[in-house]
């Protein structure tokens, strides 16, 4: 199968069935677990897509939005169906992401400035070759459409499978395949340049 | 793009294979501790004003697959725009029937729509017209709007209100943030979007010569300019901002020419500092340290970090997708941990030509072997990356690292760096 890699980050976690209902019943408790569980997530997802300086301010406001929407529809999520809750959360999320990539264009910003956010703030390896590979997929990432990015966040780093994503993006299981071909393509065309 | 050519191109060649590490070095930084809360409080506050969005968001799923449907997603934003629309005009209403007579901004909430219900359109209003709309979006949400010092009801975004000809002054403030202030000429429509800096940052201080000084000057526009070592090459130093302040950075040694830059601030909390401070052609001893660097060995080129290094240089792309086993490069210097718990460092730069500031310092690289996938990186409990790390600059002495696997698993060891020492640790 010639899709990328996924990269186990993030545990694979999920709430019990009680706290789902009782958050879909609307109880502060429950929702408020089902944000601490899901919110890495969503906002790695977010952080990777928005893929341009000053996205760490704007990937918060995108997970917030994207819980609206998550809490606007849980009231119908079927437990036990095919999907499974994270899943369907990153569907979403990964829809208002899109949207808001839609609606504006990111500002541009100076190479520079695209270091600094990569460095998260907390990394001393300044001028290491690691953040040089991360500096060239950020650039490759940043050249996508939003839903190529979308097949490429959602493959590489949420290991979804190809028919999550196509339902996810509203495309066909072909469609998710050429599209990451795409962002492979445009990742070998930066790394290049890194090396 | 059509589907049929996107799968037509994709079976005219075969995609390379991508590197499940290669992958991981593009590392997300930690969300705020206080995301959930503020996700929690804004989710609330949705609600609270939209209670319908609930019953208005028609978002069909399967009988087998609960993954909504994006036309029902979008034609459920358009609903609820809508409604929103129609709830604003009434809210508008008798407020605006009254404060057309009156001559500026009296009424402190004009109306407030917040969360994800798009903005009105501003030049859907009467050009020209008094008590044209103002739209004020703000990044990040959630910040107060005050209008000629009265506040404006309801956080950002949107805030809407309406102003009447003439000059106002336009406040935006949040917690933790720098407040913008604005003049701004009311009568027609306008939106005004509005980025907010955040007050409390981190200089992290770059600098050649690493022992030069750096200097923080506050220039305020009413107060006497004041001035504050910060530190040198390495440190990093909390500047809590003032507003109507503006700053520069001052760098300084003995033999160099003393280089000031307006500070660099953006959106970030850590701000990186770096200053390259000119040899002083007039001063005796930059003459003699070239001499020195001349008969030694080539300085480091800043602009090119893999110049000094061909060896490592890939030899083509597709040798950048080969090996996926997460081991750091055994050609490093140093001594593997293997077979002990702590990792004690050789200086190879003892007598070499580094300067005392570096001499402190030592580079590790962190990598994983036995094809157990990529692992989090904590040193000493703090989190630095995800392997492999090719270079982790750590103050020389002894450390903790700690890897972390997406199953749970982890494991400890010590390492004992030597100063301006480099080597490799690797979990087997």
């Amino acid at each position: 199968m010639s899709v990328p890699a996924s990269v186990p980050s993030a545990p694979r976690d999920e709430i019990d069935g009680a706290t789902l209902a009782a958050a879909q019943r609307g109880e502060r408790w429950a929702r408020r677990a089902l944000v601490q569980t899901y919110q890495g997530r969503v906002h790695a997802l977010a952080w990777r897509m928005l893929a341009t300086a000053g996205r760490r301010t704007l990937a918060e406001d995108l997970v917030q939005e994207a819980f609206v929407r998550i809490f606007g529809a849980l009231p119908r999520f079927v437990p036990g169906g095919v999907a499974r809750l994270s899943t369907w959360i990153l569907t979403l999320a990964t829809r208002a992401v899109i949207d808001e990539l839609r609606r504006r264009r990111p500002p541009m910003t100076s190479l520079s400035v695209v270091e600094d956010d990569l460095s998260g703030g907390e990394r001393p390896d300044r001028h290491s070759e690691q953040r040089s590979l991360a500096r060239a997929i950020a650039r490759a990432t940043a050249t996508l459409s939003p839903e190529i990015r979308a097949a490429f966040v959602l493959r590489a780093y949420h290991d979804m499978e190809l028919r999550e994503i196509a339902e996810a993006l509203g495309v066909g299981v072909g469609t998710v395949k050429s599209r990451l071909w795409r962002a492979r393509h445009a990742l070998q065309q930066h790394l290049r340049e890194v090396r | 793009m059509s589907d049929r050519s996107e799968t037509k191109t994709e079976t005219e060649q075969a995609p390379p294979r991508l590197d499940a590490e290669w992958l991981a070095a593009w590392s997300v930084p930690e969300p705020a501790p206080d995301l959930a809360e503020r996700v929690l409080d804004h989710v609330d506050t949705v609600m609270t004003m939209m209670p319908d969005a609930n019953a208005t968001t028609p978002i069909p799923h399967g009988s087998s697959v609960a993954l909504p449907d994006r036309r029902g997603l979008g034609l459920a934003v358009t609903l609820v725009a809508m409604v929103a629309a129609a709830a604003l005009v009434l809210a508008l209403g008798p407020w605006w029937r009254g404060w057309r007579g009156s001559s500026g901004v009296e009424s402190p909430a004009a109306a407030v729509v917040v969360g994800p219900t798009p903005a009105p359109d501003p030049s859907s209003e009467p050009p020209g017209a008094d008590g044209a709309p103002l739209v004020v979006r703000t990044i990040p949400r959630d910040a107060q709007v005050w209008i000629d010092g009265k506040p404006v009801a309801g956080p950002s975004p949107f805030a809407v209100s309406r102003l009447v000809r003439g000059t106002h002054r336009l406040t935006v403030e949040r917690d933790g943030y720098l407040p913008v202030e604005r003049m701004i000429e009311g009568g027609s429509a306008m939106e005004i979007p509005i980025e907010l800096s955040i007050r409390e940052v981190v200089l992290v201080l770059s600098v050649d010569p690493p022992e030069a000084m750096v200097t923080l000057r506050a220039l305020g526009a009413q107060q006497e300019d004041e001035r504050v070592e910060i530190g040198s090459d390495g440190d990093r130093h909390v500047l809590r901002r003032e507003p109507g302040v503006r700053y520069e950075v001052e760098a300084r040694a003995p033999g160099y020419v003393t280089r000031r830059v307006p500070l660099p601030v953006g959106g970030q909390a850590d701000v990186p500092v770096t200053l390259s401070l000119a040899p002083d052609p007039e001063d005796p001893r930059a003459r003699a340290r070239r001499s020195r660097r001349s008969s030694s060995h080539r300085s480091p080129d800043l602009k090119d970090p893999f110049g000094k290094r061909p060896g490592k240089r890939a030899s083509s792309i597709d040798d950048l997708f080969e090996g996926s086993d997460g081991s750091a490069d055994s050609s490093s210097t140093g001594s593997s941990s293997t077979g002990s718990d702590i990792l004690d460092l050789v200086d190879p730069y003892a007598s070499g030509s580094r300067s005392s500031k570096k001499a402190k310092s030592a580079t590790l690289r962190v990598g994983v072997g036995g094809g157990r996938g990529p692992a989090r990186i904590h040193v000493d409990g703090k989190y630095v990356g995800i392997t492999p790390l090719l270079s982790v600059e750590l103050p020389a002495g002894r450390h903790e690292v700690t890897a972390s696997w997406p199953d749970g698993t982890q494991e400890r060891r010590a390492v004992n760096l030597t100063a301006g020492g480099r080597g490799t640790l690797k979990f087997e």
